[in-house]
């Protein structure tokens, strides 16, 4: 047997070449798509680790401030502490180069006197510290910006337009291959004088004597830097960065699974249709002593032979796809999450073996039920035709129900015990695409049953998709489950995006806002000064200005963000800003009281909080209790946010300087000529302006690029979908040739035929289509109702976008039209003469 | 285009930078003390050199070796025009180490750090601090030196490897120089030299701690200060350095500084009468020649141990040995700097006692010398 399948094998794949190319473009799509994604979500992980192992080395501890910046003599009490071996300073400053090309650079202020090693090539140490604005950046960089030691760069950082001098190469990549390109290192001293940050650390990396004990070390650090200093592991560093991400990865995850999910009906469809044309070969083989278990292995060998070679196309396309849209995906990583940007997409053993078992497995999955279905039948079945459709129609009730049971047990399963697992609402989103499929083949027998057939003509398309009920309804289920996802993706992102947009409306209500030029914490230029915020306020054309104050706080171990502002009573517009969704403003922002505070819904998601209740948060000064007055819509920060007045900011940090200024207008109509006008009489302070329309856009602007690689994903599962009904159709070609010679005896012309076929084509992108919308529309709940407040706590209001699902409905059906032309125009040359006896 | 590691193996290294921005020594420079006692910050290197011997004052059959050094290495010779606290314009290295004599142990440690206000640096006259660091990672405490009008103050505390020292030392005999007003040439023409002088005896007391032990001591010392652009020639890996306190109270400091061969390429010795006096000899009017070897454990190198001394005009002809072989320092801060600095004695031929002293031995086996 063995013997004979490596003989029969080539003959197979040559003879049938369209089906088995598609077998192979149904794994390798399925393949691209999950490889793309899971090199996405790893990369970015690798970036961010790669960088923390540039930038930390191989420090047992790293102390970052808890405002994001600690102070210089932090780093003395830190040498202090016993079991300190080494500590490394580093200040930290972001900054882009004032050419065209914006090239980003996270400059690293070191130490270069200490007894470290760094990978620098160039001019010596004495260069390094007596040369103004020497800097050293990785090979790399220099490359693509055309820089050789001794050019001159100007870059914009912490506010400031800085010159510098390339004085050296430092190879980041030579200890940590994932190290950002856009790393470069100064010393300390001349980054903290150039960049405003005198006093300021962003960073101290230890590393401990042999037989020290990490956590006691971890402990004794900590109390001695006390609340403004948080000490943490590299490792844990890089763990926090992939939490950040898991939301983020999770739901794209899923979204290339469902990818392979429809690659697999490709599959199915591929493989039955295989085994239907060889049905005499399988019944020979029957007949000569082949067992089932034989034939079955036989049809599984091929499939995974077909799956390898869709792997090994899959694999380079996933890659290409994932290195293709780094822009996409780095636009939503660093919009979001994390400051490092994925430069190159490596491919790993883990990400690899996951493609190569969805892959493959997707394949044998996807065959598995015909290889059974065709050792199960006996020899003289085999050796006949046309007993297909009964059984697919006997089994149609049955998968119903089954459908209908799977339904119900999630339903069940969700409203007892799954609504609290954080992952239920992926368990949803699965039950959709498996019920779907499940349900396909009993509502295309029941609908199409009750059209009658008045002509040769369209009628008679969608009568016969019952007929050929064994093809066609896995065709519709594949383009079901696509258009779910299509669907439901598009009508959450539309959902989000509608309620966001009314969100900023609401929240974004000063005229124009001002800035402070660097968003680096601690630094001089991250601060707006008193006596500006005092010019702005005596303005004639000014009626009020809003404080803003930031910084980061402990609610229950966790990090999230704390803000003040003065919320002035504006015709109500400056607590306005905070849309409650229950609570008061009361005791918040009125001095004097019991410092009250808002919670962000995340917030009172995630901690299960809610208005008398008590939070306690704990600041970089002392911690304290207070009661939480409100919660109020956020969109803006997925960990949480508390909202307090001013005077109960400053009980929980040492810092006083505010971040940003929200300004009020006399004339709010008058907003683009008096921000332009501020812009131009404040030119040389480290503040910008941008009116209320401005961050408006900007914050879209985000929101878009975020979404940009959802929109990836929903094309690649139409491409499989729409390539399946092509399959369909090719398919009812070949198995029906003897129908279509019968037509063409009884006078059914060339056109005839060709628009059965098409309107086939149209018929089954219809139902999908339909189907499709019910299930996205269900998914959408599900995606908006339950995935989004698990993992980012927020409550999205539900819009049906339907201009953009009928606009999608016509892309879909101008794609299956045309993919149907080929098919039709096979099925309208089928002569007469291909009439034989046994079909008929 | 070479490659630095960045940091001390650099900074350390002499002939890797210009000497031309730097002041050079030289034989008719301007001495003014007590301000000279203090930091040459356009000088490129500098140290404070302190070596001697202590006795416990609970049990005086306790001794004690110990070397006490702040070395300053420039970075660049301009001031340094920054408001940060990182600003520096030197590197800050401290050397310290006791041994006990009675059992052998050898105990050394060490700091650097850059010559910023938040970590280590120079003092200038007329304050008291001459220099001073924090010290080192895992200990609190600071390495002081400090001087006032009648003594020089030693502090250093490393809490790592139970090792401190607070001694007050106060200049026995006068303030000899080490050549020809103080310029101390390295090779025979001068082009490499440095400004020395030294303060030959030192009446000592304070407190050392060693392990968990502290003691009250007293006992003497040996003050080196040098200051140089560049004092080894490009030939030359490192040096051998004696300084010998005689019964009769005369002293001796001899040096020779070899080429990669291991030769002798240039020699020097002076011998200080009792009153202070120094008589210069040229490299014809003295011999020291090894009589022995040890090779270290830990790092694998061999040292000359074990010395034949004579100098006809001084009617001296001894040996000279150490009282100890495990007085090796290695450093951890900065790669191959490891060097011997260690107790020896004096013995007549017929080994009678006649004195004792510390040798420095630098650049063996591949090391490289501190500065």
């Amino acid at each position: 047997m063995f013997r004979y399948f490596i003989k029969s094998i080539v003959g197979h794949f040559r003879t049938g070449k369209s089906l088995h190319l598609l077998t192979v473009f149904g794994v390798a799509l399925g393949v691209a798509s999950v490889i793309s994604i899971r090199l996405i979500s790893t990369n970015a992980i690798s970036a961010f680790a790669g960088t923390v192992q540039a930038v930390s080395g191989n420090a047992d501890v790293t102390i970052v401030g808890a405002e994001g910046f600690l102070s210089d003599t932090a780093f003395v009490s830190v040498l202090s502490t016993p079991g300190v071996l080494h500590a490394r300073p580093t200040f930290r400053i972001f900054a882009s180069t004032t050419g065209e090309d914006q090239s980003r650079l996270e400059i690293l202020g070191v130490d270069l006197l200490a007894p470290i090693s760094l990978p620098v090539q160039g001019t010596g140490d004495r260069e390094a510290i007596g040369t103004p604005g020497w800097i050293a950046v990785t090979p790399q960089r220099a490359t693509a910006n055309g820089w050789i030691v001794g050019d001159t760069v100007q870059v914009f950082g912490g506010g400031r337009t800085v010159e510098l001098v390339i004085g050296g190469l430092v190879d980041f990549r030579a200890s940590a291959a994932r190290a950002s390109s856009g790393l470069a290192v100064m010393d300390i001293a001349e980054a903290q004088e150039l960049f405003g940050g005198i006093g300021l650390l962003h960073q101290i990396d230890v590393s401990m004597r042999p037989g020290t004990d990490i956590d006691t070390l971890a402990s004794r650090l900590q109390s001695t830097l006390g609340p403004s200093a948080r000490t943490i592991t590299p490792e844990r560093r890089v763990s926090e960065a992939a939490d950040l991400l898991e939301g983020f990865s999770l739901n794209l995850t899923a979204l290339s699974l469902v990818t392979v999910f429809v690659g697999l009906f490709l599959v199915y469809s591929s493989t039955q249709a295989g085994l239907v044309r060889r049905r005499t070969e399988h019944g020979v083989l029957r007949c000569l002593g082949a067992s089932r278990t034989q034939l079955i292995l036989m049809v599984l060998a091929e499939v995974t032979a077909l799956g390898i070679v869709g792997v090994a196309v899959g694999v380079p396309l996933g890659y290409w796809a994932a290195a293709s849209r780094i822009d996409v995906v780095n636009a939503a990583i660093t919009n979001l999450y994390l400051l490092q940007a994925i430069e190159q997409v490596y491919l790993d053993t883990p990400t690899l073996s996951f493609a190569v078992a969805a892959g493959l497995g997707g394949a044998i999955a996807g065959a598995l039920m015909p290889a059974i279905d065709i050792s199960r039948r006996d020899t003289r079945s085999l050796l006949t035709a046309y007993v297909l459709r009964n059984e697919t129609a006997q089994w149609a009730p049955r998968l119903f129900a089954a459908g209908l049971s799977i339904t119900i047990l999630t339903i069940g399963w969700y409203a007892t015990m799954g609504h609290t697992w954080r992952p239920s609402g992926f368990v949803l989103a699965f039950a959709v695409v498996i019920v779907l499929p499940l349900i396909t083949p009993f509502v295309l027998d029941r609908t199409v049953r009750r059209v009658e057939v008045r002509s040769f003509g369209w009628s008679l398309s969608i009568k016969t998709l019952a007929a050929h009920l064994h093809t066609t309804s896995l065709t519709v289920a594949a383009l079901s489950v696509a258009v779910t996802i299509m669907v439901g993706v598009t009508v959450m992102v539309s959902s989000f995006r509608i309620t966001l947009e009314q969100w900023i409306d609401s929240s974004v209500n000063a005229d124009v806002y001002v800035a402070a030029a660097s968003g680096t914490p601690g630094l001089a230029a991250s601060s707006i000064s008193n006596e500006f915020i005092e010019l702005i306020s005596n303005r004639s054309d000014v009626l009020a200005t809003d404080r803003l104050r930031r910084g980061f706080v402990f609610v229950s171990g966790r990090r999230v963000v704390a803000m003040a502002v003065d919320a002035p009573n504006v015709a109500g517009r400056g607590s306005q800003r905070f849309s409650l969704i229950r609570g008061s403003f009361e005791g918040v922002f009125d001095q004097g009281r019991d410092f009250r505070v808002l919670i962000s819904e995340p917030l009172a998601r995630k901690h299960q909080l809610s208005i008398r209740d008590t939070i306690d948060v704990a600041g970089s000064r002392e911690s304290r209790s207070h009661i939480v007055a409100g919660v109020y819509y956020e969109y803006g920060n997925e960990s949480g946010t508390v909202v307090m007045s001013h005077d109960a900011f400053s009980l929980h940090f040492t810092r006083e300087d505010v971040q940003g200024l929200g300004i009020y207008l006399r004339a709010p109509e008058m907003v683009d000529q008096i921000t332009a006008g501020l812009r131009e009489e404040f030119a040389s302070m480290p503040v910008s302006f941008q009116s209320n329309s401005l961050i408006k856009q900007q914050a879209l602007r985000i929101f878009d690029q975020t979404f940009a690689i959802t929109r990836l994903l929903r094309t690649m599962t139409l491409v499989i979908a729409i390539a399946g009904i092509t399959l369909t159709l090719l398919v009812l070609t070949k198995e029906r040739i003897s129908e279509l010679a019968l037509y063409r005896a009884l006078g059914g012309t060339p056109r005839q035929i060709f628009l059965i076929f098409l309107g086939k084509g149209v018929g089954l992108a219809s139902f999908g289509f339909i189907l499709g919308t019910i299930g996205g529309s269900v998914l959408a709940v599900v995606l908006v109702y339950v995935v989004n407040r698990a993992y980012f706590g927020w409550t999205i209001q539900l819009y049906a976008p339907w201009i953009q699902v009928i606009g999608q409905f016509g892309v879909v059906l101008l794609a299956t039209s045309i993919a149907g032309v080929y098919p039709a125009w096979r099925a309208a040359n089928v002569s007469a003469a291909e009439l034989n006896r046994e079909n008929v | 285009m070479k490659t630095f590691k960045v940091a001390l193996p650099f900074v350390l290294c002499l002939v890797a930078y210009p000497q031309d921005v730097w002041e050079q020594p030289s034989s008719d420079y301007s001495w003014s003390f007590p301000q000279d006692h203090w930091a040459h910050q356009n000088f490129r290197t500098e140290w404070w050199y302190v070596t001697g011997f202590l006795e416990s004052e609970t049990d005086t059959q306790r001794t004690f070796a110990y070397q006490f050094t702040f070395f300053r290495i420039g970075v660049t010779p301009n001031a340094v025009q920054t408001s940060s606290r990182w600003g520096a314009r030197a590197v800050i290295m401290g050397h310290a180490a006791i041994t006990d004599l009675r059992d052998g142990t050898h105990t050394f440690a060490e700091i650097l750090y850059r010559g910023a206000p938040l970590l280590s640096g120079v003092g200038s006259y007329p304050e008291s601090t001459i220099a001073w660091a924090k010290a080192a990672p895992g200990s609190s405490g600071e390495w002081r030196l400090e001087a006032d009008g009648n003594a020089f103050n030693a502090t250093m505390r490393d809490e790592n490897v139970g090792l401190g020292m607070s001694l007050r030392m106060r200049p026995q005999k006068p303030l000899v120089f080490q050549g020809p007003n103080g310029f101390s040439k390295k090779n025979s023409e001068g082009t490499a030299a440095s400004m020395y002088y030294t303060f030959p005896r030192l009446t000592v007391d304070g407190f050392i701690v060693v392990g968990n032990t502290t003691e009250r001591v007293r006992g003497t010392g040996w003050m080196d200060r040098e200051f140089s652009s560049g004092s080894l020639s490009a030939t030359q890996i490192g040096w051998d350095w004696f300084g010998l306190q005689l019964e009769d109270g005369r002293d001796i400091m001899i040096y020779i500084l070899r080429d990669s061969s291991g030769t002798q390429d240039y020699g020097h010795a002076t011998v200080i009468d009792t009153a202070g006096n120094p008589t210069y000899l040229s490299e014809s009017e003295w011999s020291l020649q090894p009589s022995g070897s040890w090779t270290s454990e830990s790092t694998g190198i061999t040292y000359p141990m074990g010395w034949r001394l004579h100098i006809q005009s001084a009617n001296l002809d001894v040996d000279v040995l150490p009282m100890s072989v495990q007085q090796e320092n290695v450093s951890t801060n900065v790669p191959q700097l490891n060097y011997w600095e260690g107790a020896v004695s004096v013995t007549d031929r017929s080994g009678a006692p006649m004195g004792r002293g510390f040798a420095e031995l630098t650049g063996y086996g591949g090391a490289r010398p501190p500065v």
